[in-house]
């Protein structure tokens, strides 16, 4: 084994998990001083009854307001309106259930409620060097991994532009895995935000900053996601198939947080930023060339995760394998077979891969990727050409 | 023991490295069009550099101050000295150093990611540089 100079994995959730867990939320609660909480939420999530279910479990816990309207993307106007709330409600912290928008929304918010100021002076990396007040995320995606990582990302609309917030601090105290709260999950989202959490899987395990630990996480993660994704998508009812999703993308959101992520989500970001479409379709539709694309730097690492998932072959022959079938995976899950397919015009590509190619998450990927490099997948992905190792 | 003595040496190493730089046009007209301006506030030995970008130059492609100013930077970093020297060796990946504890950004990250590549061939000639400026020793292989 190749002894690293320096590695390291942060651990700050708490992570709880179960089918009888809400029952012990006024504990867990309680014992981070939330004996006040304010719920955010999104529409979904709440018509779909999960608040009302949620709050049956309350016991003593006092809910002291709601905001039941995260849109998507968590813009930072509507940051700024819950943390304003949020700081006149007199609640301890903040319990924030939903996908990943609505959790970074209540992230976004907790560096207003607990240090005062404005958001803005903290964004960057490293900048919250002290404990916010608490925070609990109940997931009901599986795919964001924002319940567990470090990072919160804000949309600035009118800028146009995106704010990124990196500190330790910005992991939530407590998660909550529990198999009820992703069941009502729509089909197409149930693919989409899967795909995503396989995706960060896959890019951790292959990252730069990869160790013995996340390696670990991100590889469980790419088994069962593979495994588990095509069954929650077509019985979304079953709690099992559900809570294994939800067990691998924290997973694959540990890893992440600790390793980062690669080649895939920088074109992913540019492209969300340029199309915008959403962010899990789209890391479906390049994943498997991204790892195409990184494939000579890999191999050995490919073949080890195919090897968790006995998929045949020798060599080079069974990391291409597996490749495929991240691609067929992709369309049982119904997503597009190309870009093309996806309604994404050729003219637009380069701006992509511009963009991409200074994208923060560019520089952890295992291969140095130039701008050609990156414009190169985007046009097989476009003609949704097949995984042959050439890229 | 760190790679440079005290901020003298410190400034004379990467401040001249960044005033050499400013006359290579192929790396420095994008960062002068960029009209960002970057401090660097450096520690062990303590030193402040900053790139202005937004005020007109008085030579090359932007203004290089030593020391305190009154200008309200777009983009601010903190890292030690031996971090810097790291960076320009090439030997600096950004976002592990983040991760690392290493180096605080703050403002728009994407921002300053977006100039490396325009200022990627500086990585090369900064050792060419500390041998011509006679700190061969400093050179990390
Ligand atoms: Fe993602």
């Amino acid at each position: 084994m190749l002894i690293p100079e320096f590695s390291s994995f942060l651990l700050r959730t708490r992570i709880i998990m179960g089918s009888e867990v809400l029952a012990t939320l006024p504990d867990e609660l309680a014992r981070l001083g939330m004996g006040k909480i304010f719920i955010v939420t999104d529409e979904g999530v709440s018509s779909a009854g999960l608040i009302e279910y949620m709050k049956e479990y309350l016991g003593e816990i006092q809910v002291v307001g709601t905001f039941s309207n995260v849109p998507a993307d968590s813009p930072l106007k509507v940051v700024k309106s819950l943390s304003e709330e949020v700081k006149v409600s007199g609640a301890h912290g903040m319990v924030a259930m939903g996908g990943g928008s609505v959790i970074d929304a209540a992230k976004g918010a907790n560096i207003e409620f607990s240090l005062g100021g404005s958001i803005l002076d903290y964004e960057g990396a490293g900048l919250i060097d002290s404990p916010l007040k608490p925070l609990a995320a109940i997931p009901t995606t599986a795919g964001s991994g924002s319940e567990v990582s470090a990072f919160t990302v804000i949309h600035h609309q009118e800028e146009k532009s995106k704010l990124s917030f990196f500190s330790p601090y910005l992991c939530p105290d407590l998660a909550v895995l529990a198999p009820k709260m992703t069941v009502t999950m729509p089909g197409v989202l149930t693919a989409e935000t899967g795909m995503d959490a396989l995706t960060h899987a896959f890019e951790a395990y292959l990252s730069t900053e990869a160790n013995y630990i996340t390696d670990g996480l991100a590889l469980q993660a790419i088994a069962d996601i593979i495994e588990y994704l095509p069954l929650a998508y077509v019985r979304g009812v079953d709690e099992e198939f559900r809570f294994r999703m939800a067990l691998a993308s924290t997973s694959a959101g540990l890893a992440f947080s600790n390793a980062f992520v690669g080649c895939v989500h920088a074109l992913a970001h540019a492209m969300g930023g340029i199309l915008g479409l959403p962010h899990g379709r789209i890391n479906g539709m390049l994943l498997p060339y991204g790892l195409e694309f990184n494939l000579s730097e890999v191999e050995k690492k490919l073949c080890q995760a195919a090897g968790y998932l006995r998929i045949e072959g020798e060599g080079r022959e069974r990391a291409i394998n597996l490749i495929g079938r991240v691609r067929s995976l992709a369309k049982d899950l119904g997503f597009p077979a190309s870009l093309q397919e996806a309604g994404v015009e050729e003219e637009k590509l380069q701006a992509i891969a511009e963009l991409a190619s200074v994208d923060g998450a560019i520089f952890t990927n295992p291969k140095e990727a130039t701008q050609e490099d990156l414009l190169k997948v985007l046009e097989k992905a476009h003609e949704g050409g097949e995984i042959d190792g050439v890229l | 023991m760190g790679y440079f003595e005290d901020a003298q040496e410190f400034y004379t190493c990467v401040g001249n490295f960044l005033e050499y730089m400013n006359k290579k046009e192929e790396i420095a007209r994008k960062v002068g069009e960029s009209g960002l301006i970057i401090r660097f506030d450096y520690n062990n030995p303590q030193a402040i550099l900053t790139i202005d970008a937004k005020n007109e130059p008085e030579e090359g492609f932007v203004n290089i101050i030593r020391g305190e100013h009154d200008l309200k930077p777009d983009i601010s970093m903190e890292m030690s000295a031996d971090t810097a020297h790291l960076f320009w060796s090439g030997k600096l990946n950004l976002m592990s150093a983040i991760g690392r504890g290493q180096l605080k950004v703050r403002g728009p990250i994407q921002k300053v990611m977006g100039l490396l590549p325009a200022i990627k061939p500086a990585y090369e000639l900064y050792p060419e540089y500390l041998k011509e400026a006679g700190f061969a020793d400093k050179i990390i292989k």
